[in-house]
This record gives C-alpha cells, structure tokens and sequence, in this order.
C-alpha cells in the first residue's frame, strides 16, 4: 500500500470518506497534515468549523481515493460535526496522551458517532496521539481497553515524529475495503462485497 | 416411408450446432427404416437399457418424485428428426427390486406388465403417461420440431411403431416404448411393450368430444370389454378393478370492492378489486374398487362426493390487477410519462400567477385543454353539490380536506387493525410460530436503515395517500398532483400560521439518514421552530424597537445592513455566568459571562453536499476558514456585547478553554501556542469583532429565506421530480405493510428479498433498482393476497372461533394449496392429471367441512359442478385365448366439457397364444 498524491492515470476503484473527530487541540489537523502532505506545523492554527483533505493511495493495486475531513474539537463547533458524519465510512476518533479529559470525552465522541453514521457498520479507530510528549496522563492499556470495549480499531502515535500515523490509516483503510456494502464501487460492473441481491453481476478482481 | 434408396454417406460432425445427432454409417443396412432401428438400438446400448429385464424395477412413485429424462436428436428419413426421450424417476435410494409375484399365475410378468396391473399409478398427477399407461419408466419419441416432425397419420405411425418394436425386440429392452401422435399440446401416445413372454400395446384416443354411450362408466366399461376379447366365460375370469376420480368446480364470482373514496388514507392500500381466485376444484377419489361396487350410468351415479374414500383440492387464480404492483409502477412510469415536466399546479390547470391563486382559481372552465377529469363518482358522491368552479378537480374538495386532515393528523396509528390480526391468527401459539415471529422482526429491525420516512411521521402519511392517488384506475397524475398541490399549500399554512407540523415538534436537525423529501420537510420545521424562537427572544429583549422586530418577519434578503456598530458599555445578552470564579483578565471583579448565542443554520443532505462543494471549490484552508468564521465571529460579537471589557483570553476560556494556559510561576492566564500565532484566524477575527448582542446581529440562519425557498421548491417540482422525491416513501410503506402481514406465508416466500432490494433502491434512488424492488413486492404481495383470498373464501370466521387444531391446519392446507399452483404453473405440458392438495380426513375434519360448506352446498346447488371424470379399468384375464397366461389389461379415460381421452393398455402372452 502506498500513498500517493500523483495522478498516474488509474481511475480509483472507490472514493472513501474518512472523518476525525475528538476534543480541541488533540492534534486532528496535525494528523491528517502528517499523513496528507507528511508535514508537521506546531504554529497549526485551531481549525474553524470544518476542513479537508483529498488525496489517494494504492491498496492492493486499486486505487483508492480518500477525502478526510478534519473537524474543530470546540464544543461551539459541535452542532456543526453532525453534518459531516454523513456516509462517512471511517471514523478516526483523537485523544491525546497528555490529557486525561480528552480521553474520558472518547465516550461522549463514539455516542455521537453512533448518532450520526449513515453507515451503520461504519469502521472506527482510536487514535491516541502525543505520544512523544513527555507527561503522559492515559497508558496504553487503557487506551487499548476503551478500544476493545468499543470493538474499535487502536494505534498509538505521534503527528510530530510520525510514529504510527500512515499504519493507522492504512488499517483504516484496509478494513474498511473489507467490510462488505460499506463501499460503493465507483466502477461501473465492478461491485465487490455487496450484501444485497444481484450477486451474479459481481466481479472480483482483489 | 420405406423406400429402396440407398442411403447416402453424413458423417455426424457435418451438421452444425450442438445437438449431436445419431448417425450410424453403416452400409450393410438398406433402407431409411433400418437405418432408423440401427440408430433406436445404438441409443438404446448406448444408454445402457439392453437386456432391461435384469434390472430391478421402479420404485412407487409419490408425488414429490422428482423425474429425470435424457434426450437425443435422432434422423427419420430424409429431412424429418425425432427426440428419443429416457424418463425415469429420479429417486436417491438404491431402487427395490419389485418383490416376485407371489401368485404362480402372474410369476411370468415383468415389472411394467405388473404396474398396469396395480392400481399404485392411478391418476398419478406428475407425468402423464404414467397416468394414462402406469408406465413409470419409459422411452419416448416425440417430434423434434413440433410442426414440421409432426406424425399425422396413421401410416406413419404404424411405420415408426414397428421400426421401435424392431428395435427394442433386437436390444432386448423392455421398457415401455412411445410415439408421440399429433401436436404437442394433445398429449397423445401410442406405444408398445414387448418382453419375453407379453406384448403390450398401447393405444390412445384423444376427442373433442366422447359418444354419449361411452360419457359414463357403464359405457366405459362395455367399451373395456369389447376391445379386451375376453377368451373365457366372464364368469371365470376375475373382476374388472376400477377407481374413479371426479372433480367439482366452484367457480368464484368475481365481487367488485366497495367504490368509496372515504377510504383510509392513512393505511398502505393492499388487496385487489376482482378476486384473484377463479376457481377452487374439489377432487374426490374412490380407489380400486370391484366393478359392480360403483355404479354409474345415463340415470343414476354411485359418484357422490360425500361418499367417496378420499378428498383433495386445487386452486385456481387469475390474474388481477394488485394495488400495491400497480401504485408501484404507476409511480415508476410518472418520471418518463409526457406529465413529467409538468408541475402540480400545471397539471391542475391552476394559474399560480393569478392573484388569487391561493383561494384556487382554476381556468380549467375557460378553455384550457388540459387533461382535467371529472371524478367519476362526483355526483354520487357529492349530492350536496359543490362549488362551480371545483369539479374539474379529480377529487372532490370534500374528499380531499378529509385526506389532508388524516395526513397531517397527530398520532395516527398505522398497525393493522383487529380484523387484519384475525387473519394472521396470531392468538394461535404454534411451536413453528415463534421462528417465523422472530424471523420478521429481524427483517422490519434490519429494514430500520432504509433511507425514507419513519413510521408514522407525516412524510410516510403522505406516501400512503399518494399510494392510494395512484391505486384506481379512474385515478391518474392528476390525482397524484391534487395531493401533492394540497399538501405543500398545507405545508405553507403551517409556515405561515407559525404553528408546527404534527409529529415533528422536537427536530432539531433534519435527520439525514431519512430521504431528501422528510429532510425538507424537517427543515421546514426547523423553520418555523427557529422563528418561534426568534419572536420569543425578541419579546424578552426590552431594548428592541418595534419596526425592526417587524421588519425582520417579512424580510428575505440578508439582513447584513441591520447589523449597526453598536457600541455597547452596557452588557447585553447575557445566558448565564460561566463559571462564579471566572472573572474578567482586565476586571478580576466582573465574571465572564456566557452570552446568548445563534443556532447554526440546520442543514438538509443537499445543502450540506452544495457547501461541501463550496468548501473544495475554494483555494486553500485559510479561505475555507475564512468561509466558515461567520460563527465564530456571531460568538465573539454575542461575547464581546455580553461582557464589556473583555478580553481574547476571556474569549478563549469560554469558547476553546484548552488554548488558555493557567501559568503558575507567572500566575496568570497565557494563550496556548496556537493561538499566539500572529494573524491567525480567530485572532484576526476577534480583532474585528464588534460587540453586537445576538438580536442585533445578521442572522446565521436566516429561516424565512429558507422556508420561503423549500416551499417554492415543493411548489415547483415537475412531476416526474415529485415521483422520485415520494419513491422512497411510497416503497418503504409497501415493505412495511408487507412486513407486518407476511408471517403467515413466510414458507412460501423469501422476505429479505423486498427488505434488501428496497433498501437498495431508496438509497442509490435509481429507477432501475426501484424496478426490481417493485418486482420482489409484487411476488410477496401476490402470494399474500392468494393466501387472504382462500382464507375469506373458505369463510374465515369459522376459523377464528375453532380449535386452535382446525386452525393450524386450514393454515398448512391454505399453503399448500398457493404451493401447489405455484408448482403446476411451472410444469409446460397440460397435465392430464389435476393434482390436488390431500384434504385429510375428507368432509370430517374441519378443512373438508369448509371446502363442502363452500363448494357443495353453496348457493343451494341441487347438483354439483362436475367438470371432469376420469376412470381406471384394471382386469387380468388370459389373452388373446383361453390357453394364455393371465395378462393385464387397462384403459385410462378422461372425461371433461373440452375432452375425451381414452387410453388403453392391453396385453398379449406372447408365447402360449
């Protein structure tokens, strides 16, 4: 799997929506800068209302295009979120090692989350960021416990030293093309995992 | 037929195509004929059914045999082919060996000899010529191509015969052999049996109608004996065996429904106009009995259903049109109908121009040519009269206020009501029951994600009563329009009176896992909510001034001008305190106040999808946060007006408490790293930020412009837009509807398929998907509606009060009766044999007593409906003289108002002759 932004003429077999949600100045914006541009700011402005990203990778050969929206942790911002869950096929949910209240906020996130997903089965991960800061608040066990509560996906990691940020969205990723009639193909006569009917038409070229 | 042609040289590979022909390139043989018999023999070896005498005989058939045939293309003559057929029973376990005849005077008969001689393959339904011949596995030569292969005389016939006889005579192969005569459809065969020590021939006849001598069994029986030539005195021989088998038909009158529009509208339509039954057949069976047992002739007849051994039944349907199939596709067919550009209004011929378009001025009276109907059933409906200028509505005013008023009614329950619970007879607990509860709870929880309208909202109520707008046939798209015009003007007097829309008062958000149309509707909601709210604030606000309050009410444009640069030094617009130990950085002795703040403007999917698409449009982040400031900057200015004197960092401890720092060695309040970043976003803003309390301020959502344009919207749609906002609506009910009342028939029909395929379409919203969805509800609602069909015909009532014993099993009859035409339907050739549902027990148990109740005594019928009469002879005498062996003879007749068929069965000892 390799990420890249360079249009090399393939169409992608699929356009995933990918949303990052978690209390304010847990380092969201940084994520996806990280894993986007593979860039670190620590000037990263508090984002306002929402913001985005669009770029693709190669998963198994297909290309995969993916929008990330990155979203304002402010409690002001919040009623605004809601929209933005919409067809969302994966859902990155950041606290941040440092701050305990970030972490126990998780549960109010993942209620929001089940709120708002059109998706039903739409793939979550937690996201515990700061790793490389000194002062740590939230172990990984207890990181690891929520997730296996939630039957989430987990990593650690470190928008500053990029620890474990590309693995986390592939993981996404790759879950997400697993989950069957979760994605639609962009392709026409190229449907794979469909969970309804008109199996005959299907194809199967993964 | 037979000529002294030499034959000529064909290789088989020379003809095209698949079917492999048989061609046997022998030139010791001569004649067409011989190269027939030479081919028949290679088949047959090939097949492996020589020296057929070896192998144990069939099994007894039933009637879930399954049957298994093998065919081949075979060369007659020049230019004509036949299709030589093996049909045996397809049966899994190792075929018995027909136990030996225990009778020394039968020990030389083989295993097909025998069958003609057991009564086991009477009327046996699943293969005809089983039926007609008790041959259970045989070889069959029919034409190849039905017309121009067709045998039509008897020469020919008899020249093919003799070419089989030859045949199978020279393999050794004793299975019964047939030639099928005439066309396809008259199920007439001729044949022949040779075995070692019997030849049995078999002879057809098949008439439009039989003599009157031969139209009942005495006659029949006369006939029998005459062509069997029995060489000894009757009185040596044994008796003729016979069974006999009647069917009474009961045709169901086709009632038309009750013609009034006070339906409820409310409720999924289901059902049909015509009953969908024609007939219900009763088959009585009086089985292997001696000849003088059974007694019928010109006078007088033993056959009286009541006294006959056994009872079985059909159904039979017709096809009628289904209201849900038919709403379903009227719906479907409006987006590529000539009314799809039009809108409701239009179509109505109301003029939406005219100034006195809101109290419904209709030019429909002065010369349009639009095609307005004139309700049918207006004059018997509306006495009264109505209004002159109303009757080019296909609706009649009064109908349709009572329409919209159960539309927007509150509360309306939509379960089926007591009536409709009877027929799933729900009160009977059945051990079954329980699985196929759960299984249909399962489905309506999983059909809980379709993308349409939740149960019971108004949205939903409204699909049902364009269900119904579409459901008669004197009803078309005006109707539909009629009910959409009506709906969007009560929708506006909602707006307008300012007074919610039942069932929706607590939407905050437009719910976007619901269909665009329930989101607009929502919205509309969120509309006259925010107003509310709006004009409630404005009253507690003592500083306002009258005009602007009043301004506000119609103005739709952005109100950006009213925004002044207030100067505030008073507080203004104070919630609540933050916190009691919070205080000013600049004023330790004034508490930060939280202000009243603006609702963000709620948004429908596609509002949210144009500002998505705005967002990408834009350059770079810093516009995109530019775009979206418009918040922040309500917040700072509702801050700043709050709290007189404040600062960015007071702000912050408010707004975004993780960028304000409490630094202990300093011991003061500092901004995180972030926000120190100069001429960032929410330092710019602030900067520019004006203390304006929220009544002041540009609103965020301004709801009258969005109302006034959702509105408009509604109004404007064509109908084909219309058609496709409701589809999702529309078909969620139908599965809904079905959902609720499929329990019974569950075995019958495969559920998911309506809830998957409907899930489906309501969310990709293509026509093509709405199609096939449209086709799974029509299987389930057809087999539905069967079900409730036999049930009220076979009088329902009775059934309720019954023993939960009688119940289940007019249940499991009902079923198998829907199973059983299902199956017939499926088999191509017409069926000699009607095969019927085993109503066990006969008129004593309670499902014969109900088909008697309906069928025999219905209408106070002295003579029942005998539509068919079929009888089996059986009489084993020697043959053809008095020194022969016993050998079994048989004659199948069938005699109907369309038919008489006899087919006869006799055999010869072919050694002591």
């Amino acid at each position: 799997m390799t990420l890249t932004n360079d249009d090399d003429g393939e169409k992608p077999i699929t356009t995933l929506k990918i949303l990052i949600i978690g209390e304010s100045g847990v380092g969201k914006s940084s994520l996806m800068l990280r894993f986007v541009d593979d860039t670190f700011d620590p000037e990263q402005a508090a984002t306002i209302g929402v913001d985005f990203r669009v770029t693709s990778m190669l998963v198994d050969g297909n290309r995969v295009k993916l929008a990330i929206w990155d979203t304002a942790g402010q409690e002001r911002f919040r009623t605004l979120t809601p929209s933005y869950y919409r067809g969302a096929q994966g859902v990155i949910c950041v606290y941040d090692v440092t701050s305990r209240s970030s972490f126990e906020k998780l549960e109010h996130w993942f209620s929001e989350v089940d709120t708002y997903t059109t998706k039903g089965d739409a793939v979550k991960m937690v996201v515990a960021n700061k790793i490389d800061m000194a002062g740590r608040e939230v172990s990984r066990e207890e990181g690891i416990k929520f997730a296996k509560r939630h039957r989430t996906l987990f990593i650690e990691a470190s928008a500053k030293t990029k620890e474990g940020v590309q693995c986390a969205f592939e993981e996404l990723i790759e879950k997400i093309l697993q989950t069957p009639g979760l994605w639609e193909n962009d392709r026409p006569a190229f449907r794979l995992g469909q969970n309804t009917a008109r199996q005959d038409d299907g194809y199967c070229g993964c | 037929m037979t000529n002294t042609e030499p034959p000529e040289f064909r290789p088989g590979a020379e003809f095209p195509g698949s079917e492999e022909i048989f061609e046997i390139s022998d030139f010791t043989v001569v004649t067409e004929l011989e190269q027939f018999v030479v081919s028949v023999e290679a088949i047959i070896h090939e097949w492996g059914l020589s020296g057929t005498e070896t192998r144990p005989g069939p099994p007894k058939l039933t009637n879930i045999t399954k049957w298994d045939s093998k065919s081949e293309k075979i060369q007659f003559g020049e230019g004509n082919h036949l299709r030589i057929t093996h049909f045996w029973p397809d049966i899994e376990e190792a075929l018995e060996a027909l136990p030996t005849p225990s009778t020394s005077s039968i020990a030389h008969l083989g295993y097909h000899s025998l069958g003609l001689a057991s009564p086991d393959s009477d009327f046996y339904p699943r293969n005809n010529i089983v039926a007609m011949y008790a041959a259970t596995e045989h070889i069959v030569f029919s034409p190849w191509h039905p017309e121009d292969d067709k045998i039509v005389n008897e020469d020919q016939k008899n020249t093919i015969i003799s070419a089989i006889r030859i045949a199978a005579l020279s393999c050794d192969c004793e299975l019964p052999m047939f030639l099928q005569y005439s066309g396809l459809e008259r199920q007439l065969y001729h044949g022949v049996l040779i075995t070692r020590s019997t030849v049995t021939m078999y002879e057809g006849a098949h008439l439009q109608a039989g003599q009157s001598r031969h139209s009942h069994l005495s006659g029949l029986l006369q006939m029998f004996k005459e062509k069997v030539k029995c060489p000894i005195p009757l009185i040596d021989a044994s008796d003729i065996r016979v069974s006999a088998q009647i069917e009474i038909t009961h045709k169901i009158t086709s009632a038309e429904m009750n013609d009034d529009q006070l339906i409820d509208v409310c409720r999924v339509p289901f059902g049909s106009e015509l009953n969908p039954i024609k007939s219900l057949v009763l088959i009585a069976l009086w089985p292997n009995l001696k000849e003088e047992i059974l007694n019928e002739d010109e006078t007088l007849s033993d056959l009286d259903p009541m006294s006959a051994f056994a009872w079985s039944a059909r159904v039979n349907f017709t096809h009628v049109d289904r209201f849900l199939d038919d709403a379903l596709h009227k719906l479907l067919d409006l987006p590529i109908s000539k009314f799809h550009f039009e809108t409701a209004a239009l179509l109505l011929g109301i003029d939406t121009n005219s100034p006195t378009s809101g109290a419904r001025a209709f030019d429909g009276l002065t010369g349009s040519s639009r095609s307005l109907r004139i309700g049918a059933s207006q004059s018997l409906t509306n006495p009264a009269g109505l209004n002159l200028e109303d009757p080019l509505l296909p609706l009649p005013n009064e109908i349709m206020n009572y329409w919209i008023g159960e539309i927007f009614m509150k509360n309306r329950s939509e379960t089926p009501n007591d009536e409709m619970q009877s027929l799933e007879l729900k009160e009977k607990h059945f051990d079954k029951k329980k699985t196929e509860k759960e299984i249909v709870e399962e489905l309506k929880k999983k059909f809980k994600m379709v993308k349409s309208a939740p149960e019971g909202s108004v949205t939903a109520r409204l699909g049902n009563a364009f269900t119904h707008s579409l459901v008669k046939a004197n009803y078309g798209p005006t109707t539909f329009a009629q009910v959409w015009y009506e709906f969007v003007r009560k929708l506006r007097y909602f707006y307008e009176n300012n007074k919610d829309i039942p069932g929706m008062t607590s939407v905050e958000y437009p719910d976007l896992s619901m269909c665009l149309l329930h989101q607009k509707i929502e919205m509309l909601q969120c509309c006259i909510t925010a107003r509310k709210k709006r004009h409630a604030l404005y009253e507690s606000c003592n500083n306002f001034t009258n005009d602007e309050f009043f301004d506000a009410e119609e103005d739709l444009s952005d109100d950006s001008q009213r925004e002044e640069q207030i100067q505030c030094t008073e507080p203004f617009g104070r919630l609540r305190l933050l916190d009691e130990e919070m205080m000013l950085k600049d004023h330790p002795e004034i508490p930060i106040y939280v202000p009243i703040t603006q609702d963000r403007e709620p948004m429908t999917e596609d509002m949210i999808e144009e500002h998505a698409h705005y967002l990408s449009s834009l350059e770079d982040g810093q516009e995109r946060t530019e775009a979206q400031t418009d918040m922040l900057k309500s917040d700072m200015q509702a801050f700043k007006a709050a709290n007189p004197g404040c600062s960015f960092e007071d702000f912050l401890r408010w707004h975004s408490p993780k960028d304000i720092i409490w630094n202990e060695e300093e011991r003061k309040w500092e901004l995180s790293e972030r926000m120190l970043i100069p001429e960032n976003s929410w330092l710019n803003c602030w900067e520019h930020s004006m203390p304006v309390p929220v009544v002041h301020q540009k609103r965020l959502f301004n709801e009258s412009k969005r109302a006034e344009e959702i509105l408009s919207w509604l109004e404007s749609s064509k109908c084909g837009q219309i058609s496709e906002l409701i589809r999702p609506v529309v078909f969620a009910q139908a599965v809904r509807y079905l959902l609720n009342e499929v329990e019974p028939v569950l075995s019958l029909i495969e559920p998911e398929k309506i809830v998957f395929s409907t899930i489906r379409a309501c969310r990709s919203g293509s026509r093509d998907d709405f199609l096939e969805a449209a086709r799974e509800i029509r299987r389930i609602e057809t087999i539905l509606l069967h079900y409730q069909a036999i049930f009220s015909a076979l009088d329902l009532p009775m059934a309720k009060n019954g023993p939960a014993r009688d119940v289940v099993a007019l249940k499991e009859f009902v079923l198998k009766l829907i199973e059983e035409e299902k199956l017939i339907k499926d088999i191509p050739e017409d069926c000699v044999i009607s095969h019927g549902v085993p109503i066990i027990g006969g008129p004593n148990e309670f499902v014969g007593d109900s088909m008697q109740k309906l069928i025999l005594n219905s209408k106070q019928k002295s003579k029942p409906n005998v539509t068919k009469r079929q009888y089996v002879l059986r009489w084993l005498v020697p043959r053809p003289s008095a020194q022969s062996r016993l050998c079994p003879q048989r004659l199948f007749a069938s005699l109907s108002k369309k038919e008489f068929r006899l087919c006869g069965a006799y055999t010869d000892d072919a050694i002591f002759r």
